[in-house]
């Protein structure tokens, strides 16, 4: 009698132990929770550097190899002195960073090789932000250099839940000894949840 | 006189206007071994302008790829101004083989022991000059080996050899008994 009572045990504690071969799963989704990110026309468009003529028509014209602080094309529009580079964030229930940066160095050869590419390092590029838009906000004075990859040290937003329209403007250096190509660069905007981009 | 005059432009291309949202953005889910999980994660597009989406996942375990995530559609048109009532749906499948392949090992395979955690990041990115990337986490638990019941298994299944053979050898004594008995008989 002993030994089939400790057989049936056996047996139960078997059932037991198998239940890893049930094939249960679930998930919480909370469908209301969302984030969608704009960019102006302009932003989308892409990001052109010009000199300072270029700069007050709103027109990209060549810049020369030694000058300081080029800005890009719609840094200041030339109606009512606005940038015309900026970033809408909406988020519902959640906490987004919002990040940017560059892909590669400003590079004469698409992906930045071949023997004969050229290269701007793209600390050269530099970005200023700020919530409000006129003349002097974004300010040069803010400026932060362009790192390779997404800048974590320095967000667009930074583990935000309240929607909002990020200004910008850029400017380039270009070192006196850059050999005359186009250069390109891809600039991306990445948002992410409650964590590093 | 010969005087040369450098120029420089910094070029890049033109695009329209674009944005592009996602959700659900955090999802937690526990894979058993050899079991799929599946998911969808949906796109829309609040922006004037219609967008063209590349999509992409990426796990990893330990600081390792793993590789057992696949998703559908891997690009997409997401039409201008779509409410997250109008989103258009990616599915995604995280598996959990049990056994992960890795061709560091001898064996070419590593075991899932415990519970381990697993990380995976869905990107959508618009294919614009400028892309915007919108990313969703999904936070996985890997089911392994269960060492605890395990053990359990392997110690009931040695009791149960252990009786087992004991209820042989007896059987085997009894036999060997009535053999000589009957022989002594005879």
């Amino acid at each position: 009698m002993k030994k089939i009572i400790f057989i049936f045990l056996v047996i139960l504690v078997l059932i037991k132990t198998n239940e890893s071969a049930d094939f249960e799963m679930n998930a919480t989704i909370e469908s209301s929770i969302h984030y969608y990110i704009q960019t102006s026309s302009q932003l989308s468009k892409g990001i052109f550097f010009t000199n300072s003529t270029g700069a007050e028509q709103n027109v990209q014209y060549n810049v020369i190899p030694g000058s300081f602080n080029n800005n890009a094309v719609w840094n200041y529009n030339n109606t009512d002195k606005k940038t015309e580079y900026w970033v809408y964030v909406y988020i519902q229930g959640a906490q987004i960073n919002v990040c940017h940066g560059a892909t590669n160095h400003l590079c004469s050869n698409p992906g930045c090789i071949g023997f004969d590419n050229y290269l701007i390092n793209i600390n050269n590029a530099k970005w200023s932000k700020s919530t409000s838009n006129d003349i002097n906000n974004p300010s040069l004075s803010n400026a932060l250099p362009f790192v390779i990859g997404f800048d974590n040290q320095n967000k667009i937003a930074d583990l935000t839940n309240n929607s909002q329209t990020i200004y910008f403007r850029y400017w380039l250096d270009i070192p006196p000894s850059v050999p005359p190509y186009i250069y390109n660069t891809t600039y991306q905007i990445i948002g992410v949840v409650e964590d590093e981009c | 006189m010969n005087v040369k005059i450098l120029f420089l432009l910094i070029l890049m291309p033109y695009v329209t206007a674009s944005g592009v949202g996602i959700f659900p953005l955090n999802e937690n889910v526990e894979i058993k071994p050899f079991q799929r999980f599946r998911t969808n994660i949906y796109l829309f597009n609040p922006s004037n302008d219609d967008v063209f989406v590349y999509t992409n996942a990426s796990c990893f375990i330990n600081g390792k790829v793993y590789d057992y995530i696949n998703f559908y559609p891997k690009e997409l048109s997401i039409n201008k101004n779509t409410s997250i009532l109008e989103a258009k749906p990616i599915i995604v499948s995280i598996q959990n083989p049990l056994f992960i392949e890795n061709n560091q090992s001898i064996f070419n395979y590593n075991v899932l022991f415990g519970e381990n955690k697993l990380k995976c990041r869905f990107y959508a990115k618009t294919n614009d000059t400028t892309p915007i990337i919108v990313t969703s986490n999904i936070n996985v638990i890997l089911i392994g080996i269960n060492l605890a019941k395990l053990g359990l298994i392997v110690f009931t299944l040695l009791v149960l050899g252990y009786f087992g053979i004991n209820k042989i050898g007896k059987k085997s004594k009894k036999y060997t008994k009535n053999y000589k008995t009957h022989h002594r008989h005879t």
